[in-house]
């Protein structure tokens, strides 16, 4: 029955309540709405039965985002004046990106590009639908990647990270890495596409699905 | 003799950041439903004439002529390149192959019969909205192949399709292009080694390291699969890593491995063979610590892994290496482990001196490694692993998309790594039977009770 729901809600629908949730982010500074908001955020994963598992696994890169920022905060505003607008804010920024990974999860690329292909012309709805599950793809990659350099020597364990002097190791052994990777995939993607006649600037129709 | 599909004349190519032609007068002539393999070790321009036939090339100065002649209704030519699932751009098997025709702007109402003739054809009976990622590797081939076969090209360009594929995938693609060229469609195929597509091949060319091409017959390929000599079995007293009754997937229900047992001493040379699927990266991940095991346990030196402890003792090659590369220079990337270890700067230098000579890559001590060829990249990766010397070497499809020479290269240096420090090396491949003589022990993946 609850399977049976998630594929009846269209993805139009879907890509409409995501975008208003992550707006909503926006605008929501007190602890009453943030939580409301996070309430509305599960009320949303379990309707489109989004991977649950999944999505906690990736919203451990907003752990380190959330750290960063209230690092920042502090450094900038004192402790402990700057913890609680710095822990609001890194909050907004999670509730702000946190719809576009239920999207990414629920909504596959054609069925993105179909949507958008409603009031956008059908090549640039295709572009679209590629950016968004280019980050959840790219993702992916990341945990090869961070496997490897662990082995190769960084200093980038849960553990390890509690020392601000392994910090460096993040940008240079994965954040680079993966940027780079992540040139590699984009160009790597734009060719699959030129491969099949695919031109950003030409006409192009669109399949309906089974 | 059939109509012309392609006529290369002359042509030679160089890129703008580069002093050498990659491609040197090449001449080349491929005629309708005839099948081309050209032969070459890496690096030595294949792909890069694939993709000036296909017209992907930029920033590079191109002399001679390339033409296609393109036949009524037809798009003149598919590439399909080396990694299936970087060119998989959809999520369902029918959104891949409508991709296509969604660019020729065929209307949606005619794509269903015209996808389900392409899958057909390629001998793919899956239903049209089935999950690409639980397509196996050889399925994914077929499947990029069908989503080019509903454009009707006139010329497939294959590159390296064996690199990736297993025994029965690759023995599935030779079937379905025996079939294609009977319809009509001619094939130009770069591959490492001609023994398997022997069957197919109608004219072979070899592709040498200036970018020259000259025709071959296909008993001008030795097949030096069986050149290196058994390893040693020394220090087998030491038990390094024991593995009992091991299972590792997923989930209970969806078991990779089931009740694998091995005991391997050290100094040991450990082949582990097993189709794309069946489990050899999981193995290898497991013996790391990154994955726990279902069932059983895997003990490295009595104890079970821990990735940030067995890193002083271990180094790991993934598949396509060059995702572990990030310094901007090869002598940084090679120096960074020994730097952690705290050896002195001499030492360094002489260790990646001594293996940079050893994998013939000298010439890039200084240079960015994300400049460098496919195969070099590759290699420079693997240096990066064997400069420390690390007591046990796991390798998860060192060999794969590599050529011959470059493959002798890396055993060589294995080799002498596994005399001369006694490494325990375990590696695997999709390939069963690959450099077996190579190896003192062998595990197979992918049956039912290992």
């Amino acid at each position: 029955m609850h399977n049976y729901m998630a594929k009846k809600i269209p993805g139009g629908v879907k890509i409409a309540v995501c975008i208003s949730l992550s707006m909503i982010a926006f605008v929501t500074r007190t602890p009453f709405s943030l939580a409301a908001l996070f309430f509305c955020n599960i009320v949303v994963i379990l309707m489109f039965q989004a991977p649950l598992f999944l999505i906690l696994k990736e919203c451990r890169f907003f752990l380190v985002q959330t750290v960063i920022i209230i690092v920042l905060y502090i450094l900038k505003f004192g402790w402990p004046s700057g913890f609680l607008p710095g822990l609001t804010l890194s909050i907004q920024f999670v509730f702000f990106l946190l719809p576009g990974l239920i999207l990414s999860h629920s909504v596959s690329p054609a069925q993105t590009a179909r949507c958008f292909s409603v009031i956008l012309p059908h090549h640039l709805a295709f572009v679209l639908s590629v950016c968004i599950h280019f980050i959840h793809n790219l993702m992916e990659e990341v945990n090869e990647i961070y496997e490897a350099q662990i082995m190769r020597g960084a200093r980038i364990t849960a553990k390890e990270l509690c020392n601000p002097a392994n910090w460096k190791d993040v940008v240079n052994c994965l954040i680079i890495p993966t940027i780079i990777y992540g040139f590699m995939m984009a160009r790597q993607i734009s060719m699959a596409a030129k491969a099949r006649k695919f031109q950003i600037d030409e006409k192009r129709t669109c399949w309906n699905g089974e | 003799m059939g109509n012309t599909v392609l006529t290369i004349q002359d042509v030679s190519l160089r890129y703008q950041t580069s002093h050498k032609n990659i491609l040197n007068h090449i001449h080349l002539q491929i005629t309708q439903g005839e099948c081309v393999s050209i032969i070459g070790k890496t690096g030595s321009g294949k792909t890069t004439l694939l993709l000036a036939i296909a017209g992907f090339i930029e920033k590079a100065e191109i002399s001679g002529t390339i033409q296609i002649f393109q036949s009524q209704n037809r798009h003149p030519v598919g590439l399909i390149l080396q990694n299936p699932d970087t060119q998989l751009l959809s999520q369902t098997v029918g959104e891949e192959v409508a991709f296509g025709l969604e660019n020729l702007c065929v209307p949606p109402d005619q794509m269903k019969p015209l996808i389900i003739n392409a899958l057909k054809a390629v001998g793919l009976d899956k239903p049209l909205d089935f999950k690409v990622k639980h397509l196996s590797m050889g399925q994914k081939y077929r499947l990029i192949i069908a989503s080019q076969l509903v454009m009707s090209p006139c010329l497939i360009l294959l590159d390296e399709p064996c690199g990736q594929l297993d025994q029965p995938g690759i023995d599935d693609l030779c079937q379905i292009i025996l079939t294609l060229k009977k319809n009509g469609i001619s094939f130009l195929i770069c591959e490492h080694h001609a023994r398997k597509l022997k069957n197919i091949t109608d004219q072979f060319y070899e592709m040498d390291k200036h970018g020259h091409l000259f025709q071959i017959t296909p008993n001008d390929q030795p097949d030096n699969n069986r050149n290196d000599t058994p390893a040693d079995r020394r220090h087998l007293s030491e038990v390094i890593i024991q593995m009992q009754q091991v299972s590792i997937g997923f989930d209970h229900k969806k078991q990779v491995l089931s009740h694998l047992n091995a005991t391997i001493h050290k100094g040991d040379i450990v082949a582990i063979y097993g189709k794309n699927g069946s489990g050899k990266t999981m193995l290898l991940r497991s013996i790391c610590g990154f994955i726990k095991p279902s069932k059983g346990k895997i003990l490295i030196c009595e104890y079970p892994p821990i990735p940030a402890k067995l890193r002083y003792k271990a180094g790991i090659l993934f598949q396509n290496p060059q995702k572990q590369l990030f310094e901007l220079t090869v002598f940084n990337e090679l120096s960074f482990k020994l730097k952690r270890l705290n050896i002195d700067d001499n030492t360094i230098q002489k260790r990646i001196q001594g293996i940079l000579d050893q994998l013939d890559l000298t010439d890039t001590m200084h240079e960015s490694p994300f400049k460098l060829s496919y195969g070099q990249k590759h290699l420079v990766a693997m240096a990066s692993i064997l400069v420390n010397r690390p007591e046990i070497i796991l390798l998860d499809d060192p060999f794969a998309g590599i050529d011959r020479q470059m493959a002798q290269k890396i055993i060589d240096a294995l080799k002498q790594l596994n005399r001369e420090y006694q490494s325990t090396i375990i590696w695997t491949s999709h390939e069963i039977g690959l450099f077996q003589s190579f190896s003192t022990q062998t595990i197979m993946t992918g049956l039912k009770d290992n």
